[in-house]
């Protein structure tokens, strides 16, 4: 004879799902709180990304994997300390600077960082019509669609359904796992180059540091910490949650690292049959001879869906963070006469930065360099703030600020990204101070 | 013997009931020692000449200036 019983919560009306006890419940909990981590560390493969990651393929094969497992913890233990934050206060990370730094830094903060996602913005509209160009579709038709799909997704209905449809678009990334398979790398060479940190042939040259801070730049880029505080306040993620809102931010940053080293496997067919890289789209392109015109097509298609990911996920940090500072309505619960100026900003954002890449001749790459530039000047300030209110224990109490380990690890993520940061900032406004090569 | 099966209820965030959370509205700025107020206000220097530096090499390669 079975007898059942059942636990109620005492103030919970609210509806919930009956299960047993036991891996159905963790598994059940973990289901509805998983979402923020993936997402925001998904998105992060961006239209940047993908061609960051393809050209170390393409130039120095698969030597450069090891910087993909070493960026893993870093970008798992600066998420984390987002996550912790965003459920501890359920505020955003905008709202936090501005209340606990005052207003000098809350604007500074917000200004750099609708600046660096409106650039990045830009680049995610100009990685859309290259793919879209190579499959012989119009930017006048292919960038309006685009824009018009990614004003659609934030206005379809709430938060959740933006997010199942997100998660969906993540999860087509899985593609980039089977096209590496399919590209029939040296897996021994990918095995000693991921555990083994090594430098290419060639010797350390001033674009091989370029490269390097460039991969760790796009692992790492400041709307991430401003998105996912936000995604986990918007979410109403509750203290009981953190355990499981850690797996989905761990889950979500191995599978950004896997898939990112799928694409560096996918740039290295050219590197073994000696073509030229100038961009994704022309890589696609000239890998037909060697790998099919389906290859071609999945990576054009991966291209549109990653630049569609980073521009839905870095226009709502943006959105998010200006209805913080500014204290207006800025939900995705909410509908739009509730949150006018909340939506105004997320279409206004991707409506404007769509027009710029439609201006004929627009100077792309001075963008490109605008994002890179700021974005590293940006994120080791933002991580100092982190570590500085994660150690406020005013705020936060005992219980969830930084333990003395943490402080150690994050410590020297700063004082690392500082460095890359200098190096990156000297090399940008004098080009010709490193001229090893 | 009788085999007893324990049943819990799990709630989405978005359906739970809201929770008191750590609040920074009551605050003010955050208490920090001189170390910690030097640091910052050399940071914004730092932030400040660089943003400088770069708007300045910016507004070159743009050709709006003459570098």
């Amino acid at each position: 004879m079975v007898m059942s019983t059942i636990k109620t919560i005492p103030g919970i009306t609210a509806k919930g799902r009956m299960v047993r006890q036991g891996w159905r419940r963790h598994l059940l909990t973990f289901l509805m709180v998983a979402g923020p981590g993936l997402i925001v560390m998904e998105a992060d493969n961006d239209a940047g990304a993908v061609s960051t990651y393809v050209q170390a393929g393409a130039q120095h094969g698969t030597h450069l994997l090891w910087l993909l497992l070493l960026l893993l913890p870093i970008t798992y233990f600066t998420q984390e300390m987002v996550a912790r934050l965003g459920i501890a206060t359920g505020e955003g990370h905008a709202a936090m600077i501005y209340s606990r730094f005052g207003k000098w830094w809350g604007r500074f903060s917000l200004a750099d960082l609708l600046v660096v996602n409106f650039l990045t913005l830009i680049t995610e509209f100009a990685a859309i019509d290259l793919a879209m160009r190579e499959v012989g579709i119009a930017p006048w038709i292919a960038v309006p669609l685009a824009a018009a799909g990614l004003i659609g997704l934030a206005l379809s209905g709430g938060y959740l359904r933006w997010e199942r449809i997100t998660i969906l678009l993540c999860l087509l990334d899985v593609i980039w796992v089977g096209m590496a398979i399919f590209v029939h790398p040296h897996w021994g060479s990918v095995a000693r180059h991921t555990l083994l940190p090594s430098i290419p042939a060639g010797g350390l040259t001033g674009s091989l540091v370029f490269l390097i801070i460039a991969i760790v730049g796009t692992t790492i880029a400041p709307w991430q910490l401003f998105f996912q505080q936000s995604c986990v306040a918007e979410k109403r993620l509750r203290f009981s949650d953190l355990k499981w809102e850690r797996l989905d931010t761990l889950i979500g940053g191995c599978f950004t690292v896997i898939v990112a080293g799928c694409m560096m496997i996918v740039g290295d067919m050219a590197y073994r049959h000696h073509l030229p890289f100038s961009d994704p789209a022309q890589f696609a392109a000239s890998v037909v001879p060697f790998a099919g015109a389906g290859l071609k097509d999945l990576i054009l298609l991966l291209m549109v869906n990653a630049s569609v990911l980073g521009a839905t996920a870095i226009s709502l940090s943006s959105a998010w963070a200006y209805g913080e500072v500014k204290k207006w309505p800025h939900s995705l619960h909410k509908p739009v006469r509730e949150a006018p100026a909340f939506y105004a900003l997320y279409v206004l954002g991707i409506l404007a930065a769509a027009g710029v890449v439609l201006i004929p001749r627009v100077p792309l790459q001075l963008v490109i360099i605008g994002v890179q530039v700021l974005a590293g000047l940006m994120l080791p300030s933002a991580i100092i703030f982190l570590q500085l209110l994660l150690n406020d224990r005013e705020l936060l109490g005992s219980r969830l600020v930084n333990q003395s380990w943490n402080n150690w690890v994050n410590w020297t993520i700063v004082a690392l990204l500082f460095t890359l940061s200098l190096i990156l900032a000297a090399q940008v406004a004098a080009p010709n101070l490193f001229t090893w090569q | 013997m009788a085999k007893k099966l324990e049943y819990l209820e799990v709630i989405h965030p978005l359906l739970d009931a809201p929770e008191q959370k750590c609040n920074a509205e009551n605050l003010g700025p955050m208490r920090m020692s001189r170390g910690v107020k030097a640091s910052l206000l050399a940071l914004r220097v730092y932030l400040i000449s660089m943003t400088l530096l770069l708007l300045y090499h910016v507004l070159g390669l743009a050709g709006v200036i003459r570098l």
